[in-house]
């Protein structure tokens, strides 16, 4: 088990990087840098172009991602060590970087909040975006497992209907539509709940856990139900089918013929075997709660990585794009790992080797 | 000859059903009430689409048509500020024309608007999930058909591109085609492929950014059933028989995976509208002033405060159309996939 | 099954199919990125033999023998890792790509299952109308009146042209394949099992039209089974396969009047026999354990595994397959010493 994550781990590095290089290069290659204007303001040349040595925007681009990558201080190192090298006459004129590099855990600086580290960006921001993802796929989980099992086990009756209508309905209204309408009703209407912001600021415990308080919460419902909805509609469809077809099993029939207690049998036998598929859809469920997030923290003015990510495209942060990028490469990529091994260990059929 | 005689003797019996496969999935498909209502609403939403220039008197896409209802902005806004969803619903008249979904921020019709948007939409869901299904299906039956080291360097590459986050690279390429399509000054094939997107309203990028994403899960579904076929004997009987592999493939394999196939894309097909209502509403979808529904959803939430009733017709729309397509998507595949039934 | 006219085939006319060395060795891949052969299935291990002109050859053997490898292997469905196998003295396994789709119209197959081996999505009409169009033979209203003649040929109503193959029975279909082979009016056929899905009602009225359409178009078989029960009537000459390869081969009487090969006496004690005295008086042997795996075969004698008689030379030589009486093959070390016989009643008179 444990060769496999590291196997896992080797194999995943190269994609994420290459995926870094292609955000990397992509918006390079974007017109308008991120020091054109300030505002609505063109620059000064001068100022401009002092802000791009700083960040080594004139580089070469495979040096300016080697930095990215390695660190200004290795690049430099490189280029003394083998000076023939393209561009290397440009970097041993800059001798002073700001780039520790990836891999000694630097996100790098924020170019349009300067001398913000992204670090310090993504560790408040990241794990907001995290309770919030948690929280839906939680409430997800809590709504659509029971729905699921609850309409296989009174398959074709009212109850049945009513749940796999009210699935597909959750389904096919996207979060950018209830979120809207919730807040409309509870906060606009009724006053019930706040529109916006997050109701526990940063730092946490264990940087994550938030504190568990009213004004946690109250900024956390709307969020979370626009979000979770259709989570627990695919979850409940999912558990429905596969219980369903679980239950047509011959082993299921003779655990009925030895005559086990019905509530034991869809307990003990059903439920687990029922439940393999539907760990397998959380992984690419990340990729979605991913996308969701940018929605819902826009919608309620949540300051998650999501809204950082959707500004620093239009603001041309090239740094903070393509960190925010690789932080939710790893994420996918953990998310997926993790997915595959409790697969593996829900299914004795499946070896992880 | 005895033996002739009793062989020749029998096994004339007529079979009753005569119909081929096509015609018998659809007409199974049209004893599923949902999805036949869906389908209608779907042919409804076409022809919409299809006329929205006829069907509606205020030509309201853009700014410069915005002018001949400007007048309605001001009254507009100010109802809406004291009133609510109750004004919605019974309409506002200004000067002879009735909003019957009231109007937004900049004074046009929303009902106009939501005509348009299901133009994006359903382009969107028939073009993006044609370009992927055409994609994949190749790319899968190619890979599937040739086993061995090809299928394994072909699906690594399905397996690393599915394992990323894409909607990161769309969202990215998103932006490098929005500022591409600004420049005007390029000739040439670029310049006409520019042209093309700005006459689309920057449609034809997103359906390149949509195929991008979507092609990675029907190459899979593809190959799967691609491989699940060749094992079966009537492939190898059309081999003995001498039949090239270009006929093996499109002769004897393609029409056999194209239905699970079909039913896997229009299962697809609510993704591909809400993706493009996501990029739409997160500012990186088709061009404004063309109206799409995440636009409008986007303007909406903007003004949720002052101007509530904005949402209704795009949230309305875009949820209906999805439930439809769902709905289309379940029937389809209790057609084609019996077992999943239930 | 009533018992046909036999056909007065010579079973010792010339070679129209001839098989040496025939090895079909399918590989075991592992690895992570770079996929390497860590083994091989040995299906087929070394066969040689002859199939003789217009003669049916059955090929017996338990499941996963390797019996219906062979079959494909001698029609190139699978390539040969290993040997030859002449075709009317072309070298098959020498053929690629045009040059072997050409030599196909030659050699046709049957198959096993007669529901997975007719395409679904297509018309009966162009399931045996495909080879004409394939070899550029016949099309259009020609082929449509080729592919009826033909459907009367195996006993079914010509308008069948136009139906889909899901809405006949087991027995219908395996007449449509049939027919197929016969489209491009071959001189050899592969049947693999093609009889064994259907329902005994049925079985014999396709074995009698197989055996009718051999006189009919003069053609040759190579006939396989899973149990010697089927072949006795329609072969002229029985191979017993075991673990990827031959161990007994004979004129069909001899076989089974003088079973050489103890595995074939095993098989020979399993089949019924219609007379209830002789019947009574039948004794099964029962091998013991499983087939062993073919991946990793056991040293000397395949079968000596399981069998009753194995001593100590079994284990370390290879038997050599050698013909013990006039046409009568085997391979077993204990036939020259005469302790080659298990101590049961066959029930044979």
């Amino acid at each position: 088990m444990l060769s496999y994550i590291i196997r896992r781990t080797l194999v995943s590095i190269p994609v994420i990087l290459l995926m870094a290089f292609v955000v990397f290069y992509l918006i390079r290659q974007v017109p308008a840098g991120p020091f054109d204007f300030v505002g609505d303001r063109a620059l000064p040349p001068a100022i401009r172009e002092n802000l791009e040595k700083r960040y080594h925007l004139d580089w070469p681009l495979m040096w300016q991602f080697t930095s990215y990558v390695v660190g200004d201080d290795v690049a430099l190192g490189v280029c003394n060590v083998a000076g023939f090298i393209p561009g290397c006459d440009i970097i041993k004129e800059t001798p002073e970087g700001v780039s520790r590099g990836l891999i000694r855990g630097d996100l790098g600086e924020s170019m349009k909040q300067r001398g913000r580290s992204i670090n310090t960006i993504v560790g408040n921001s990241f794990p907001v975006s995290l309770q919030l993802g948690i929280l839906s796929i939680i409430l997800g989980l809590l709504i659509g497992i029971p729905a699921g099992v609850l309409a296989a086990l009174r398959q074709n009756s009212w109850v049945d209907y009513l749940a796999s209508f009210v699935a597909v309905l959750g389904l096919s209204i996207p979060s950018m539509v209830i979120g809207p309408v919730l807040i409309v009703v509870f906060a606009v209407k009724l006053g019930w709940l706040p529109a916006a912001q997050w109701g526990a600021p940063p730092p946490y415990t264990l940087g994550i856990i938030p504190p568990l308080t009213w004004d946690f919460f109250k900024h956390t419902i709307m969020p979370v139900i626009a979000l979770g909805t259709g989570l627990s509609a695919s979850i409940a469809r999912l558990t429905r089918a596969s219980l369903l077809q679980v239950i047509r099993e011959d082993y299921i029939r003779t655990a009925r013929a030895k005559g086990l207690k019905e509530r034991v049998v869809i307990v003990r036998h059903a439920l687990k075997n029922s439940l393999i598929p539907v760990v397998t859809i959380l992984g690419p469920m990340v990729a979605g709660v991913v996308t969701g997030t940018f929605v819902i923290e826009l919608i309620f003015a949540i300051p998650g990585m999501g809204k950082y990510f959707i500004d620093s495209i239009t603001n041309r942060d090239y740094t903070l794009i393509t960190s925010v990028s690789v932080i939710y490469g790893v994420l996918l990529v953990a998310a997926n790992m993790l997915v595959d091994i409790t697969y593996g260990w829900l299914d004795p059929r499946i070896r992880l080797d | 000859m005895a033996v002739a005689q009793q062989t020749v003797t029998h096994d004339h019996v007529a079979p009753k059903n005569a119909k081929g496969p096509w015609a018998d999935a659809f007409t199974r498909l049209l004893k599923n009430p949902a999805a036949v209502v869906s389908m209608l609403f779907i042919l409804f939403l076409l022809l919409i689409a299809i006329l929205a220039e006829q069907l509606n008197p205020y030509v309201l896409q853009g700014f410069s048509d915005a002018v001949e209802v400007q007048p309605a902005y001001a009254k507009q806004t100010l109802a809406d500020n004291s009133k609510s969803f109750g004004a919605v619903s019974t309409g506002t008249t200004t000067e002879g024309f009735v909003y019957w979904l009231g109007a937004d921020h900049l004074g046009r019709d929303i009902l106009s608007r939501t005509m348009y948007g299901a133009r994006v939409s359903l382009a969107v869901a028939f073009i993006a999930s044609a370009v992927s299904l055409f994609i994949g299906l190749v790319y899968g039956l190619v890979s599937g058909y040739a086993g061995g080291r090809v299928d394994d360097l072909m699906m690594r590459v399905v397996d690393l591109l599915y394992g990323l986050p894409i909607i990161i690279i769309v969202i990215l390429l998103q932006v490098y085609f929005k500022a591409l399509g600004r420049q005007t000054d390029v000739s040439g094939f670029v310049g006409a492929v520019l042209n093309l997107n700005r006459s689309l309203g920057g449609l034809l990028f997103l359906f390149v950014a949509l195929g991008a994403l979507n092609w990675l899960g029907m190459a899979r579904i593809a190959r799967g059933q691609t491989l699940s076929y060749k094992r079966q004997e009537f492939v190898e009987a059309a081999e003995a028989v001498g039949a090239t592999p270009r006929r093996i493939l499109f002769t004897h394999l393609l029409p056999n995976i194209l239905g699970p196939c079909i039913v896997a894309e229009t299962l697809a097909i609510p993704g591909y509208i809400l993706t493009e209502a996501f990029l739409s509403f997160i500012g990186l979808g088709v061009d404004p002033p063309t109206a799409s529904w995440g636009i409008m959803l986007n303007e909406s939430y903007k003004a949720i405060r002052s101007s509530p009733h904005m949402i209704v017709g795009p949230a309305v729309a875009l949820s209906l159309t999805v439930l439809a397509f769902n709905f289309l998507g379940d029937g389809l595949r209790d057609v084609f996939d019996p077992r999943m039934r239930e | 099954m009533t018992d046909v006219v036999q056909t007065e085939h010579n079973a010792l006319g010339e070679p129209l199919v001839s098989v040496r060395n025939l090895e079909m060795h399918f590989p075991i891949n592992d690895g992570l990125l770079i996929q390497r052969q860590v083994g091989a299935v040995k299906a087929v291990d070394g066969l040689t033999f002859d199939i003789m002109k217009g003669e049916t050859l059955g090929l017996v053997g338990e499941s996963g023998c390797g019996k219906s490898t062979t079959g494909r292997a001698i029609l190139q469905l699978h390539h040969p890792t290993g040997g030859e196998v002449f075709f009317q003295g072309t070298d098959l396994t020498k053929l690629h790509g045009g040059n072997l789709r050409k030599m196909r119209r030659h050699m046709q197959m049957i198959f096993q299952d007669p529901y997975a081996s007719l395409n679904p999505r297509m018309l009966v009409g162009d399931i045996v109308g495909e080879p004409l169009e394939v070899h550029g033979i016949a099309s259009g209203n020609e082929k449509r009146e080729r592919v009826q003649e033909l459907l009367k040929v195996v006993g079914l109503n010509p308008y069948f042209v136009n139906r889909y193959p899901h809405e006949f029975s087991g027995g219908q279909r395996q007449r449509i394949g049939l027919a197929r082979a016969l489209t491009t009016n071959p001189d050899f056929i592969v049947a693999d099992e093609p009889i064994s899905a259907l329902d005994v009602s049925i079985q014999a009225q396709v074995i009698n039209l197989m055996e009718d359409l051999q006189q009919q178009f003069d053609l040759t078989y190579l006939f396989i089974a899973h149990d010697l029960s089927v072949v006795r009537h329609i072969s002229d000459r029985v191979a017993v396969m075991y673990l990827g390869k031959i161990v007994e081969l004979a004129d069909r009487l001899d076989l089974y009047d003088d079973p050489l090969h103890p595995y074939t006496q095993a098989l020979l004690s399993a089949i019924p026999i219609a007379d209830p005295k002789l019947e009574a008086t039948r004794e099964r042997v029962i091998l013991k354990g499983d087939v062993p795996s073919p991946v990793n075969p056991p040293s000397g004698c395949n079968f000596r595994t399981r069998c009753p008689l194995a001593i100590e030379i079994c284990k370390e030589e290879e038997p050599v397959f050698y013909e013990a009486k006039p046409n009568h093959w085997v391979a077993c070390h204990l036939v020259e010493s005469g302790r080659n016989k298990l101590d049961i009643n066959l029930g044979i008179s």
